[in-house]
């Protein structure tokens, strides 16, 4: 066997590195400012309070001991950014402050603090002002990965709302090379690997938006070294990277913050050496891999691993493979065990047969053992595209992923006022979010005619659904600030899915209608059943029961809408003379303490009913506008009193009862 | 051995002469020898030295420094020049790469400003050509002559000539050096009259249309000229007819245009016409030819050129004009007329991309101007595409409309609100994607802030195993053609197809096999054809669905797409240079080319696969790749979307030309691709010469049964970006090929076709060359093929 001298270097190397030194915290003199030299003998880094707190250079002695920090601007790891700010924003060149130092030689901590102005750009930003963010090193001795927790603390006495973004500005290597150099990001449709140029089918894909894991790497794919960045899948948004292959940057969900509450974002930064691509990483492990398959099912796996924050004593790898045209068939190829996880790569192989033609779906379950024997159980999927035409995970219209898989469930913490209690605002305040043929339903007359608008204070906030097939279904933009969503008079849902509202939406909506709030669901072609919203608290405080599929529209004989028996005191004064007709509505089941008010051909048409402690007002329209009719035929949304019908709705949502009620002289 | 190479060599110059203008050899107006110059730095990177090879003894040598630009090596100003003519440059090189990354001399002559102001006038003032200088044609110890073939106006004018040279990118550490040891400028001179101009009204022209070319005729003497004018009709492998003749007469120092015409007959291909101009007595004074199609469905001869010497591609780039910007009524015009000028231009079809308001859903907005769709987001004028398309097709290029498969935008959106039960939908309920944004934004397109979204509302496809959608989709193309005057349209994404996991608004699934999906995809595409039919009986089809891949479960879908002479576009082809295609082998991709090609002939289509990455990039490409894909394309039957190699310095020639010129030969109908174990034909040459797998039959136009062998001198490497020097094989030599009798026929003629130099030593040229037939005992005869540089090809018939 022909051994390289490079690689007896790099033996050495790992033998020297292995047996630690201890961690220190130094200062140092840098351009005239104080800055902190943590460094365990594996890794040393710089910390700039004066430059945003960031780490302004960093040197992994096993990745070549190369300066991944350009010197120049911007630049560096553990950027503070706030996405409501244009680029650079407020914190890149501010000043921090030093709250502690700990310089033991098992774990040195260095904590800053930074309080909040909102100043940027000519404008101070009220719901940023006076936050305080709170940003602690720890570089432990016997660990490579440098942690960086961030703190964001409201203060007092008002709730707050923010999204944090974090960047790491570096040469992967030491240099930039704009083909060799590479990000990759874990997302749905596998792992997205994005140089400088040559982006491919796809584009630019800057922003990821179907992360299924929160690590994101960059790596010189030439020098086979790099960082990996651990963040919490749970409160990640977006995985940037800018331009492909420059930055790393975790762009966290838009959070409220009540007064003096807080929340902290964990983050680790770990080098990469030995792997020329990444295919998972957790705190136990990084991992990539090598695939190969002959287009027909026959193929080897070569998985390869280091350690990452921990180093596991061992680590299993349960590989099978799914494939793509058939995913029925999924082919076990094995299970890989790894020794105690360290610095020197591990790679072990697996061979595999009859998982029919390319593309597969690599999936692994690993289980990583730590020294005392507890376990932790992952699991991992890449989109292997091999022989597959079109070069990636695309069909043929250059969109459509061939693939796409489920993204994990992000686990919920939400941090809410207490108690949860409508905010009295002057003003009629009403959210809409448009969903896909709702402009049918005149919801803009509806509201316009529901109130003077004229106090000036009156709000109405609409955004919009869409729908790719990448990133599935999304909102145009979410109250997440309580505050604000607690000030609505009431909010009308169009055709909105589950993922669009993500958990933390749905939950702030349950809260809203748990807090008496007002609520009317539209129906349409990807409401209801298709909203994938059945099941979930937020259907179980609507008056009807949904279906679970999403084919769940029924097809009338162009049926005439009517008031249902026992109608309510809001159909009155309306004009039913040119018989307004439906031809598709969801079919649900009304639940017992909802009312039918309208119905088409005995199907419920218009359901209501008041839920929770608070009483709250929901209203399900389960016609759809939409279908063709014969002349002559007039359709729902087209009736002239369609909109005196929604407007007196909307009353009724909004407890407004007056308006109904008869002088009694 | 030697003395057939002798005789070969004397039929070669022999023929080379026939070629030749044999009247009226055009004049030297210009000429400069570097062995007078002084020794000594000309310019940074070009110096002129004494040396052996030259005859006098001096020459500028130009060494590789870095690429770019040097300054001029040659000027001249007020050369009267009309029509073509050629500089002649000597030159020598060491350290060449054989067929690119050379060094491009440019020649550039710019009509002089007191010609402009004049009365004189010449369509544009600037004219340039380029030649490379190429390791393939160069020698260390020897000049050799590199020809630049320029074309300037058809008036007499005097111009401002210079002479550029730029030296390519580099591969690895190469430095190399040229010799340059002198320039001549041949054009027509003043001593008699000629042909300066040749100006088709069209590029294709439909049988039993009267084909018009207007002749410019220049009579530069003193004295007054009285002649005729002939032209002949020449097509196939020696088809040959008198097409006009008329008396001309033209005072002394004048021009005239002549107006030729006659009736387009012969076989459906592509014709060269050849112009001679003959003093009273029937001498031949001057001589010239230009390429027409004769088709009524220019797609079959759609060959444009990408030349490599100029790196320009053959048609005008300008013609985004015609579909993406706003352009003036002057600018369509000028583009076209542009097309018709340039001789190199064989553009027989075009498309029309992404004009549309929201295709399939409703091609022809309610209003104009328009909002656009897709990729082009902005204000559309539907009047001005009215007239292009209209001018367009008055060239007789067959004018298509391209088809987003999917139902796009506002259109859609109206579609969808009416007929939901017309759209597939996935089997989570999705149908496909929208933006709600978009939609509420265009309803304040009027406003003038307003600022247009990046992509349409909505994307969606339909169900066509309807009736109703058939219908629609039917009436949409029925608009096409009648109100827009769209000859043809080319599908793109969706085709009418169905596949399992396709599903109904009443969540059943259209097609749950994928066996009945492809009898629902057929039987929609043969539906909606059959309704466009019947009201529009000669429109043409095409889909971007030309791929085995792509087909791989859908023998009914793609015979039915197939059908009817569809435009069958391959676009999984640009990915076969990537290293994880099977097919960036090079015996792999021919094979595959090759065959497929074939496979869709014999369907009924044409086939058009794409280039390599969808089109040459110098940063990414490897330019001999182009020669090989090129050659390997040509021999699929392929017609170009992406512009085919044409290299005259490379010894290489003009490939789409070839393909073009002897179309029947190379793409014609009744080609049928015979088994690599075919006993018909034998080829005594070494492995590397491929030949086993392009042996193919055919019925000439005539008739006539014919056996075709193409002859490639393989790559150098074996896979695809892997020849980053662009090396190539030396010529293979005397290959002898041999043909068995058929059904107890021999052959009666052979002839070698090519556009490359029939031996290394002589310039390139297209064209078919008789073969002596030998009897090689028994039933077979054999020929004689001198030199396979790239690719000839020999054809016997019985």
């Amino acid at each position: 066997m022909r051994v390289s001298i490079l690689h007896i270097m790099v033996v050495m190397a790992i033998f020297v590195f292995s047996v630690r030194a201890d961690v220190a915290l130094t200062k140092e003199d840098k351009d005239g400012e104080t800055c902190y030299r943590l460094d365990n003998g594996r890794v040393s880094l710089v910390v700039d309070p004066s430059k945003g707190g960031a780490v302004i250079s960093y040197k992994d002695k096993l990745g070549g001991d190369v300066e991944l920090i350009s010197d120049k601007s911007p630049r560096g790891l553990c950027l503070d950014h706030f996405q409501s700010q244009n680029w650079p924003g407020e914190m890149l060149g501010a000043r921090y402050e030093v709250t502690d130092q700990k310089n033991d030689p098992k774990a040195c901590v260095l904590a800053l603090r930074y309080q909040v102005t909102g100043q940027w750009g000519g404008s101070e930003e009220e719901r940023l002002k006076d936050l305080v963010l709170e940003k602690t090193y720890t570089l432990r001795a016997d660990r490579p990965a440098l942690e960086c927790r961030i703190k964001i603390i409201a203060p007092k006495k008002n709730s707050k709302l923010f999204a944090y973004w974090q960047q790491h500005i570096f040469f992967a290597g030491g240099q930039y090379d704009r083909l060799t150099d590479k990000s990759f990001r874990p997302s749905a449709r596998g792992v997205r690997v994005k140089a400088g140029e040559n982006w491919g089918a796809t584009g630019a894909e800057d922003f990821l938006r179907d992360p299924c894991a929160g690590w994101e790497a960059l790596l010189d794919t030439q020098r086979k070294s790099g960082l990996v960045v651990l963040s919490d899948y749970n409160e990640i948004d977006v995985l940037y990277a800018n331009c492909g292959n420059l930055t790393i940057e975790p762009m966290y969900r838009v959070t409220y913050l009540p007064a003096e509450q807080s929340v902290e974002y964990p983050t680790y930064v770990a080098p990469v050496v030995g792997l020329d691509n990444v295919v998972s990483a957790t705190a136990d492990y990084i991992a990539g891999y090598r695939m190969k398959t002959d287009g027909k099912g026959t193929g080897n796996i070569a998985l390869s691993a280091i350690r990452s924050v921990n180093a596991p004593a061992a680590l299993s790898m349960k590989v099978s493979l799914m494939n793509v045209q058939k995913p029925a068939q999924v082919t076990p190829a094995g299970t890989v065990l790894f020794d105690a996880l360290g610095d020197q790569v591990q790679t072990k192989e697996l061979a595999f047969k009859e998982a029919g033609e390319d593309p597969l779906v690599l999936k692994v379950e690993t289980e990583a053992n730590d020294a005392k024997g507890a376990q932790v159980a992952d699991q991992f999927e890449e989109y292997y595209n091999g022989t597959y035409g079109w070069g990636e995970n695309i069909t043929v219209d250059m969109a459509t992923p061939r693939y796409r898989g489920q993204r994990p469930r992000q686990k919920l913490t939400l941090a809410k006022p207490n108690p949860l209690k409508l905010k009295a605002v002057p003003g009629v305040q009403i959210w809409y979010a448009e969903g896909f043929l709702d402009d049918f339903f005149q919801v803009t007359p509806a509201v316009q005619m529901s109130y003077f608008n004229g106090s000036g204070k009156d709000r109405q906030d609409r955004v919009f659904t869409s729908h790719s097939a990448s990133f599935l279904t999304r909102l145009s933009a979410f109250p997440y600030d309580y505050d604000q969503l607690f000030s609505y008079d009431m909010i009308i849902l169009g055709g909105v899915k589950q993922e669009s509202l993500g958990n933390i939406g749905q939950e702030m909506l349950c809260d809203y209608l748990d807090a008496g709030g007002g609520m009317v669901m539209l129906g349409g072609p990807m409401a209801y059943g298709c909203s994938r919203l059945s099941g979930t608290p937020l259907a179980d405080l609507l008056p009807v029961t949904m279906a679970a599929t999403p084919f769940d529209l029924e097809k009338l004989p162009t049926t005439v809408v009517k008031p249902a028996k026992d109608c309510a005191p809001f159909l009155e004064d309306l004009d039913w003379s040119s018989s307004p007709r439906a031809l598709y509505v969801h079919k649900v089941e009304v639940k017992p303490w909802g009312k039918v008010v309208l119905e088409a051909d005995g199907r419920p048409f218009l359901v209501i009913g008041e839920v929770g402690l608070n009483k709250a007002r929901v209203a399900c329209f389960l016609g759809v506008p939409m279908g063709s009719f014969d002349k002559g035929q007039t359709p729902f949304w087209e009736w002239d009193d369609w909109k005196y019908l929604f407007r007196q709705l909307i009353w009724w949502v909004m407890k407004e009862d007056d308006r109904f009620k008869s002088d009694s002289w | 051995m030697k003395k057939r190479c002798l005789v070969h060599l004397i039929i070669w110059l022999f023929a080379g002469l026939l070629g030749m203008n044999l009247c009226a050899a055009p004049e030297v107006l210009w000429k400069q020898d570097f062995g007078s110059a002084k020794v000594g730095p000309m310019f940074a990177g070009g110096v002129i030295v004494e040396e052996p090879f030259a005859k006098a003894g001096k020459s500028l040598q130009l060494e590789f420094a870095k690429e770019g630009a040097l300054p001029s090596i040659a000027t001249a100003k007020d050369m009267v020049l009309a029509g073509t003519g050629t500089l002649r440059v000597w030159v020598r090189g060491k350290g060449l790469n054989d067929v690119a990354n050379g060094l491009r001399l440019t020649v550039t002559l710019d009509l002089s400003a007191a010609a402009q102001a004049g009365k004189q006038t010449a369509p544009g003032r600037r004219f340039q050509a380029s030649g490379m200088v190429y390791g393939v044609r160069t020698n260390e110890k020897a000049y050799r002559m590199l020809p630049i073939y320029f074309e300037v106006g058809d008036e007499p004018a005097p111009y401002t000539l210079s002479i550029m040279a730029t030296w390519q990118t580099q591969t690895g550490d190469r430095k190399p050096t040229v010799w340059i040891e002198r320039l001549e400028l041949e054009g027509h001179g003043a001593s008699a009259p000629y042909i300066s101009g040749l100006l088709r009204t069209r590029f294709m022209y439909a049988p039993g249309t009267p084909v018009q070319i207007a002749v410019t005729v220049v009579n530069p003497t003193k004295e007054a000229f009285a002649g005729r004018l002939a032209a002949e009709d020449v097509f196939g492998l020696d088809g040959r007819r008198k097409a006009a003749e008329t008396a001309v007469s033209i005072a002394a120092g004048e021009k005239r245009v002549v107006d030729l015409a006659w009736k387009a007959a012969g076989p459906e291909a592509g014709h060269e016409v050849e112009f001679a101009l003959l003093d009273q007595n029937g001498k031949e004074v001057d001589r010239d030819q230009i390429s027409v199609g004769i088709t009524k469905d220019g797609r079959i001869l759609h060959l444009p050129a990408q030349d490599f010497e100029s790196g320009k591609l053959s048609s005008d780039s300008n013609h985004y004009l015609l579909y993406v910007w706003p352009a003036s009524h002057t600018e369509s015009r000028n583009i076209l007329a542009r097309f018709l000028r340039d001789r190199d231009n064989r553009t027989g079809r075009f498309e029309f991309f992404s004009w549309s308001w929201s295709d399939l859903a409703g091609f022809i907005p309610p209003e104009d101007p328009y909002l656009g769709n897709f990729e082009h987001q902005w204000w559309l004028s539907l009047k001005e595409y009215k007239e292009q398309i209209a001018m367009m097709k008055a060239t007789g290029t067959h004018v298509e409309s391209y088809i987003l498969g999917v139902w796009l935008g506002e259109a859609a959106y109206e579609l969808y609100h009416k007929h939901p039960d017309w759209f597939i939908y996935s089997r989570n309920g999705e149908v496909a994607d929208y933006d709600m944004e978009t939609h509420a934004r265009y309803a304040r397109r009027h406003e003038f802030e307003f600022v247009q979204a990046a992509k349409p509302c909505m994307g969606a496809v339909m169900d066509p195993t309807r009736s109703e959608v058939r219908r629609w989709v039917a009436d949409q193309i029925i608009r096409l053609g009648k109100e827009m005057g769209f000859e043809g349209v080319r599908w793109d994404v969706w085709w009418l197809n169905v596949a399992p996991g396709n599903y109904r608004l009443d969540g059943t699934e259209i097609a749950p096999t994928l066996e009945e999906a492809d009898r629902l995809s057929a039987e929609s595409i043969q539906a909606v054809k059959e309704l466009v039919a019947k009201e529009l009986p000669d429109l043409t089809w095409g889909y971007n669905c030309g791929s085995p891949e792509e087909n791989k479960n859908n023998p009914l879908r793609l015979a039915e797409m197939c059908k009817g002479r569809a435009w069958m576009l391959d676009e999984m082809a640009y990915l076969y240079g990537d290293k994880t295609s099977p097919f960036h082998f090079w015996n792999a991709y021919s094979k595959r080319m090759i065959e497929w090609g074939d496979h869709i002939r014999q369907l009924g289509g044409i086939y058009n696969p794409f280039m390599f990455g969808r089109g040459f990039n110098p940063a990414q490409h490897v330019e001999v790749d182009w020669l090989h894909a090129t050659i390997f394309q040509i021999l699929a039957g392929s017609r170009a979307s992406n512009s085919l190699y044409k290299n005259n310095a490379a010894l290489a020639g003009d490939l789409p030309l070839l393909a073009f010129r002897f179309s029947d030969t190379f793409s014609g109908w009744n080609l049928r691709l015979q088994p690599e174990n075919q006993t018909r034909i034998t080829v005594e040459a070494p492995p590397t010469l491929w030949w086993k797998g392009s042996v193919f039959s055919n019925k000439s136009p005539e008739g006539k049964d014919q056996t075709i062998v193409h002859l490639v001198n393989s790559p150098v490497a074996a896979e695809v970006g892997e020849n980053r020097d662009s090396k190539v094989r030396p010529p293979v030599l005397n290959v002898k090929v041999r043909c068995n009798a058929a059904a107890g026929r021999l052959p009666k003629k052979a002839w070698l076709v090519m556009a490359e130099s029939p031996t290394p030593d002589v310039e390139p040229k297209v064209q078919a060359v008789p073969l002596s037939l030998t009897k090689a005992g028994g039933d077979t005869v054999s020929v004689t093929v001198p030199a396979v540089l790239y690719l000839k090809t020999v054809v016997f018939e019985f």
